[in-house]
């Protein structure tokens, strides 16, 4: 499983945050690190326990999070 | 030449500071006795209520209340006013104001008010305090623009889709368009809801003696502000500080972090729009917010009624017809009554019901082909007659065509 940020697209966790909210795994945490527009990413830990369930994907409101499927 | 401007707006010129003296509201509207229109006195009320945030678009019959505010809002220090290109952007400046901690306002016409609908579904999900005056035009459409009509009745209620409660108020004199414009800013602040301020192009029209009340007197109900810790903070939760339905509002640019958004959200305010139990919680305490509170909220006006055997029922401009009519009528031996509504939603269903004990008719006087009437008729569940008087076409009910139908029975 292959969990996508767009880093450029992201408006950060400060003003936003949905991905860190809605994950049943809590996967996604503070990066402490700025794109370039000047948000907070967040980051991916642990990506092998995603379950797919692609709750990030479909919340988040500036499409940013990609969940894609390693094509077999 | 270097100048510097302070906040309280003392300039500087050379390093030698200038005090300028900061105009107030006292300064702009002395007390006293005056003559007005309705639509001036929409202008003074909302200067007295504190707002500070106009954002409008010019339309008959509501034009004078933008420019009422274009007059007077820039010359306070705290004070903007907009003229958008639209409605929509209207009242999306507005609400966007609001949680900038402005009391806000727009007024608008019928075509403008069927423009502002999205938006107003908006500040219902977002709880947004604002206060929409909606002076009435004959519809639909553009109708006839410079006359009086009362069709917005069920629009101000129901205009925008899902299940919401907004708190709809009509004056119906100039008088009263003052104080109930002041008494709208309470109102939207204590619930958090969008007020609707109904008027219609005659009251906005008709000069008239006005009383500008002293500043002082004026009873201002603020918003209630966020005290609680930042951590335990959360954007819409009810019960946690204050044993109330209405949660606390924060501003943009505070300590404290709210993300808004129109997809039902829980009480974090993040969406959570795949949940029914989450979506069910947060519209019953919308509807709750105001129906556990609906004794604050309704008032209405009432003459004669103890021993009546009609009522005539009426609001904004008709009653004043209607209550020539009764008056006239008593006059004469009929023993009839006058029921003014000056809170149209939520519906006084309590007060219709007792009176329908008693009694033997409604009269219901419209300016529209029977709104109101449905409701009277709903509430009076059977226990009377219920008929209306409907005249539409820009003309209002004269007190000889009511008292011919008083005298019909």
């Amino acid at each position: 499983m292959i969990i996508k940020i767009y880093e450029n697209l992201c408006k950060g966790i400060k003003g936003c945050g949905n991905c860190i909210e809605v994950c049943p795994k809590k996967l996604f945490i503070n990066s402490g690190n700025l794109n370039k527009k000047g948000y907070i990413l967040p980051k991916i830990v642990n990506p092998n326990q995603c379950i797919h369930c692609k709750k990030c994907e479909l919340i988040c409101p500036e499409m940013a999070i990609s969940v894609l499927e390693e094509s077999g | 030449m270097r100048v510097n401007l302070s906040r309280n707006g003392d300039f500087s010129i050379r390093g030698e500071w200038l005090k300028v003296k900061k105009i107030t509201v006292d300064d702009i509207l002395i007390p006293k006795l005056t003559f007005a229109t309705g639509n001036e006195a929409i202008v003074y009320g909302a200067l007295l209520a504190n707002c500070r945030f106009f954002a409008g678009y010019p339309i008959t019959p509501a034009t004078e209340i933008l420019e009422g505010m274009a007059k007077y809002l820039p010359l306070l220090d705290d004070g903007i006013c907009l003229q958008m290109e639209d409605e929509l952007s209207s009242i999306a400046a507005v609400i966007g104001a609001s949680w900038n901690n402005f009391r806000t306002m727009t007024a608008t016409s019928g075509p403008g008010f069927s423009l502002m609908q999205e938006n107003i579904g908006y500040a219902c999900m977002t709880e947004t305090p604002c206060v929409i005056v909606n002076v009435q035009r004959s519809g639909p459409s553009t109708g006839q623009p410079t006359l009086p009509a009362q069709g917005d009745v069920m629009q101000s209620r129901w205009g925008t889709h899902g299940d919401h409660y907004v708190i709809v108020l009509y004056p119906n004199d100039v008088q009263e368009s003052l104080s109930l414009t002041i008494r709208a800013f309470n109102l939207a602040d204590k619930y958090r809801v969008p007020v609707i301020l109904l008027s219609d192009a005659t009251i906005a029209h008709t000069r008239e003696k006005l009383i500008i009340p002293n500043q002082k007197e004026v009873e201002i109900i603020p918003r209630v502000p966020v005290t609680i810790d930042v951590s335990k903070y959360h954007p819409f939760r009810t019960g946690f500080v204050r044993p109330t339905k209405v949660p606390e509002m924060d501003r943009f640019g505070d300590e404290y972090h709210t993300y808004l958004t129109g997809l039902t959200h829980n009480w974090k305010a993040y969406p959570t729009p795949n949940d029914q139990e989450v979506h069910e919680k947060l519209v019953k305490r919308f509807y709750e917010k105001i129906r556990d509170n609906r004794d604050d909220i309704i008032t209405y006006e009432e003459k004669y009624t103890k021993d009546a055997e009609i009522i005539v029922v009426s609001y904004g401009i008709p009653s004043r017809s209607a209550l020539v009519a009764v008056e006239n009528a008593r006059q004469k031996g009929h023993k009839v009554g006058y029921l003014r509504l000056i809170t149209i939603w939520p519906f006084p269903h309590k007060k219709i019901y007792n009176l329908s004990l008693d009694i033997k008719k409604f009269l219901v006087v419209e300016m529209n082909l029977g709104q109101i009437f449905h409701k009277v008729n709903e509430y009076s569940r059977g226990n009377c007659e219920v008929e209306g008087f409907f005249k539409i076409g820009g003309k209002i009910p004269t007190p000889q065509e009511i008292f011919k139908m008083i005298k019909k029975r």
